[in-house]
Parts: C-alpha cells; sequence; structure tokens
C-alpha cells in the first residue's frame, strides 16, 4: 500500500494499525526459513507495536509502518550499524529523523540490515550475514542500505530510511528497482545517525513512488538545533513539486557517466529514459563534468580518513561488545577492535589513518580535498549555465550475483563511480526505476543544484509517470 | 605506491588493530591496489591558475559561533546507568591502578 492509500484506509474506517501489523506478518513470513531475504536485525513484537499505536499523534504518517536502517538510533530497538562491535546495543536517544517519524504518525515496526558501518556496496559486510535481492536471490540488493531497499522492493513496508555517503541510499535502490533520494547536506538533521564519513553522510528515503519519497522526506526535513550542519532553510512543498510538468526544465546529460564502457542494455534505458523526458517537454543538453574521473579515489580517500576518526570511539568500554580475557586496558582496545570489526572496516580504517599520517597527508588527503573542489566546480559551472538537473544512470550495471565482487575492493569500489558525485559536491540527488534489464532493475538518476529537492523530485515524478505510460 | 608490511603493521597498532600475518600480507597487496588506483589524483591540475577562492562544495550552513552548555537530550540517569559526581561508570578495566578499585567495579553494567 502507499502512504495515500493507507490514508484512505483509515478514512473509511479501518484501524490505524492494521497496515503495520500487515507489515509484522509479511516480515515474518518473509523472513523465516533459507533463502529469506535478511533484510531485518530486528523488529519490534506486536505489544510493542500496541504501544506506539497508542503513543502515535494524528499526522501525515498516521498509521504507515516504517523500517529504520540498523545505523540511526532508536530507543526501543537494537542499533548495531551491522557490526558486531556494536551487538546488543541500544540507543538511550532517537535521532531526530526517526523522532520526526514518529511525531508524524509513522510506527517504526524493525531495524534493516546494512554493511557495517555503511562501508558497502553490496550489503555483503554486515556481520549479520548479507541481504538477498528480492528480485532474484542470488544477487546481491546493492548496498549500504541493502536491507531497506529490499524490505520496500518485496513490499514489507511501503517506505524505509537508509543513510547515503557515497551512494548508499540511491545505490541500493537502482538495484531493488525502487526510488531512493539523498537530500542536500544539511537538510535532515544527522543527530542520531552513526556517523561513518561525517562531511558525507546523509539520511535519505527509499519507497516505491517519487510522491511517498517526497512526503516523507518533507516530514524528516528541516532544521534541528541538535546538528549544527543541519540547515535553518525553509522546507518546500516537496508532494506539490511531484505533480507539476516538466515543460522548460533544461535536463543536463554528463558525458562523463555514459563511457564507452557502460552495459550497453543500461545505457540504453537511460537513453530511452531521456527521450520520453523530451517528449514531456523537457530540453536535453549533454554537457561535461570533466574531474568525474577523479571521484571515486577522492571520496575513498576522505571517507576512509573520516571513518578512521569516527571509529576510534570503539574501544570496548563505551558501546556494546568487549572482547573477553585481556589482560590489559590496552588488550581490551585491540582485541574488541579486532575481533568485533569486520574486514572491510579494518580495511578503510588502516586506508584512512594511512591517508592521514605524517609523509602522506598532503599527497592523499589533502589532494583529495582539493579535487573535491574541483569536482564540485563541475557542478556549479553546469548549473549556472543553466541547466536544472543533470541525468545519469545510478549504477554502472545491474545487481551482480553474491560474491562476485566480494575479493576485489577496487571492483567494488568503482560500483559507486556515478553516486559518489553528488556527496562530494553536497547535492541532492534521487534514483528512480528506468526500466529492467533480464528482469533486473536499472535506475536512473537525476542530481539537482543544492537545495533545490523540488525540482529534483518534479523532475523524477515525471520519469515515473512516464514509465507508467510505456508499461 | 606500494605500501608494505611494516608499514602497514606501524598502522594497526596505531588504530589498536591485532592483525595476523595473513592479514598483514592481504591489506599490504589490498591497499597497494587501492592506492595504486588513488594515484590519480596526482593528475589533477591544481596550479595557482586553475585556484578559486570560493569554494565550490555547498558547504553546510553553520549557526553563530555562540557559546553555550549543550543541553542533554535526556536526563543523566537515563543516558547513564552508572553515574557518579558527573562521570559515566563503565566495566572495569583489566591493569588499572590499584587504588581505582574500589571507585565503580561493582557497577559494571554501564554504556
Amino acid at each position: 500500500m502507499s502512504i495515500r492509500e493507507i490514508r484512505e484506509a483509515l478514512g473509511a474506517g479501518s484501524g490505524a494499525p492494521d497496515a503495520a501489523l500487515a507489515a509484522l506478518a509479511k516480515i515474518t513470513r518473509g523472513e523465516s526459513g533459507d533463502g529469506s531475504l535478511n533484510a531485518f536485525l530486528c523488529t519490534v513484537s506486536e505489544d510493542a507495536l500496541g504501544e506506539q499505536v497508542a503513543r502515535a499523534p494524528t499526522g501525515p504518517l498516521v498509521g504507515v509502518p516504517v523500517a529504520v536502517k540498523d545505523n540511526l538510533a532508536t530507543s526501543d530497538l537494537c542499533t548495531t550499524c551491522g557490526s558486531r562491535i556494536l551487538e546488543g546495543y541500544i540507543s538511550p536517544y532517537e535521532a531526530t529523523a526517526v523522532r520526526r517519524l514518529r511525531e508524524a504518525g509513522a510506527l517504526v515496526v524493525g531495524k534493516t540490515n546494512m554493511d557495517e558501518f555503511a562501508m558497502g556496496s553490496s550489503n555483503e559486510n554486515s556481520a549479520f550475514g548479507p541481504v538477498r535481492n528480492p528480485v532474484d536471490r542470488t544477487r546481491v540488493p546493492g548496498g549500504s542500505s541493502g536491507g531497506s531497499a529490499a524490505a520496500v522492493a518485496a513490499g514489507y513496508v511501503p517506505v524505509a530510511l537508509g543513510s547515503d555517503t557515497g551512494g548508499s541510499v540511491r545505490q541500493p535502490a537502482s538495484l531493488c528497482g525502487v526510488v531512493g533520494v539523498k537530500p542536500t547536506y544539511g537538510r535532515i538533521s544527522r543527530y542520531g545517525l552513526v556517523a561513518f564519513g561525517s562531511s558525507l553522510d546523509q539520511i535519505g528515503v527509499l519507497s516505491r513512488s517519487v510522491v511517498d519519497t517526497a512526503e516523507v522526506l518533507g516530514v524528516i526535513s528541516g532544521h534541528d538545533p541538535r546538528d549544527s550542519t543541519s540547515s535553518e532553510r525553509d522546507v518546500p512543498d516537496l508532494v506539490g513539486a511531484c505533480s507539476a510538468d516538466v515543460d522548460g526544465l533544461v535536463i543536463g546529460v554528463p558525458e562523463e557517466y555514459f563511457p564507452d564502457t557502460l552495459d550497453v542494455d543500461v545505457r540504453g534505458r537511460c537513453e530511452a529514459a531521456l527521450e520520453r523526458m523530451a517528449a514531456a517537454g523537457a530540453t536535453v543538453r549533454r554537457v561535461s563534468l570533466p574531474h568525474t574521473r577523479f571521484a571515486i579515489p577522492t571520496y575513498y580517500v576522505l571517507a576512509t580518513a573520516e571513518a578512521s576518526s569516527n571509529l576510534a570511539r570503539y574501544d570496548g568500554v563505551r558501546y556494546g561488545y568487549r572482547a573477553p580475557e585481556a589482560a590489559s586496558a590496552e588488550a581490551v582496545y585491540r582485541r574488541t577492535r579486532s575481533s568485533g570489526f569486520g574486514a572491510e572496516v579494518r580495511r578503510r580504517i588502516v586506508l584512512g589513518t594511512y591517508a592521514l599520517s605524517s609523509g602522506y597527508y598532503d599527497a592523499y588527503y589533502g589532494r583529495a580535498q582539493r579535487v573535491r573542489e574541483r569536482i564540485a566546480r563541475d557542478f556549479s559551472d553546469v548549473f549556472a549555465g543553466g541547466v536544472d538537473v543533470l541525468f545519469t544512470p545510478t549504477s554502472p550495471t545491474v545487481a551482480f550475483p553474491l560474491g562476485e565482487r566480494a575479493a576485489d575492493p577496487v571492483s567494488m569500489y568503482l560500483s559507486d563511480v556515478f553516486t559518489v558525485t553528488a556527496n562530494l559536491a553536497n547535492l541532492p540527488a534521487i534514483s528512480v526505476p528506468v526500466g529492467e534489464v533480464g528482469g533486473l532493475p536499472v535506475g536512473g538518476q537525476f542530481i539537482g543544484r543544492a537545495w533545490g529537492e523540488a525540482t529534483l523530485l518534479r523532475a523524477a515524478a515525471a520519469l515515473e509517470r512516464t514509465m507508467v505510460g510505456s508499461s | 605506491m606500494a605500501v608494505d608490511r611494516s608499514e602497514v603493521t606501524r598502522i594497526a597498532a596505531l588504530v589498536k588493530l591485532e592483525l595476523e600475518d595473513h592479514e598483514i600480507e592481504r591489506m599490504t597487496e589490498e591497499l597497494t591496489d587501492i592506492l595504486e588506483h588513488c594515484r590519480v589524483l596526482q593528475q589533477v591540475d591544481l596550479s595557482e591558475a586553475h585556484r578559486d577562492a570560493r569554494s565550490a562544495v555547498s558547504a553546510p550552513e553553520r549557526r553563530p559561533g555562540t557559546l553555550v552548555p549543550d543541553e542533554l537530550a535526556l536526563p543523566l540517569p537515563d543516558l547513564a546507568p552508572s553515574h557518579e559526581e558527573g562521570f559515566f561508570l563503565v566495566p572495569r578495566l583489566p591493569g588499572m591502578d590499584a587504588g581505582d578499585r574500589d571507585r565503580g567495579s561493582e557497577e559494571s553494567e554501564g554504556p
């Protein structure tokens, strides 16, 4: 059910918890036995759901069941970040985004599986096992918000929260065939989002339609005094933007995102989407973002450097897991971190510390900071030239088989090649389904100007309407 | 740029990670591969002629730099089951000074 359908059912006299109870039943059925999606790390009990219903105010999301990525703090459910080092940890406070959902009447039904500390593009890095793609269970759902994407794609919930540091909402949305948005850095408070790369992290929304995405984005956006980087700008009418036409909208198509090596079918679906947008009244213009090829190394230097600092706090003293049988405080730290963190997290901590260390700082971290400026400058130049939104593929490929890239970090990192730039430039971006290849979903990505979520959603909703018309 | 074992070992110690020999071997190879990929950053022209003082990255908007005490989201007892004189008590670490033992050792279920 969509948010609108849940609202209509309520208007027709159906009780508020019906949709949430149905969601819980679906999750229980779908997540049991061999071959389950493994999308959830924990769910609420029916009793706890009843307590939420009793406390829930009547707001725009009344009765809407939502799933929340497990790196967002919730005071009634686990917050493990998909890591052994936080196993059993329950936060004493809630993320602002979660609190705002509850204040709007939404009901949190569970926490979703994810790559450990949001480090991954396939959800194979979770300490609690990989998530499977509901479209084809032999394939990955993408990552790191793979549990949230799978939960929405499987129809367990109409909407889920994720987080996006380099594409972790948009890439799994693309691979699972749902909508996923990452707003401008500062649009949503990061209070209660467990930090990975603090200058890049943003909370995002996944759902089955652009308008549902817009509705939830509008609810959780806005200033929060508990996050000094959250903006005081007003939140525009995002739902209203979804019904506007695209007459006169200028869509830039950056040549660097359509290289000769791009999968021919992915290219075909994206080119077809552009043709439909042009037929709907938009103007399509070819543009260039010349520093795009530097984006992946820039991202991985900066994100790992920030992560190495952010993850220093997990020492076996303050949160969750502590390694047993250590003879000294130093041994507690080392053994807890060594056995509590998985391989990818350990790799990124070492890489990030290397990039920050004396003798290498200027060559890696300092240089990456300056290249980040160049990448952002490319975007500002194109937008200054009259482009309203950019359109690209979200992912260079469709969902790949489980295990295919697990042993090759560089190959895995390249999965994010089209999504990291929006994070580096702090811009809003959204992935929308644009078709299928061999039964597997393909996503197209719009990237907007800073604070241009309304235009972004206007374009995405228009593309979605053309897809409905074409299917 | 090739990373060697001693460098990986040094950094692992710095970030308090214990790595087995085979892990050091594998991580040395992986970091060398990743850093080789990152070498492309050296090709970007960052000369003065291309420098622009304005930041193109949409910078986060900052609140005024007025220093006020942060209010806790919850009362202290809700944040930390065990606390004393404004300090959080945590499970005792091995090897601490004997003089510290009287304090906090019985309240070992802190956050």
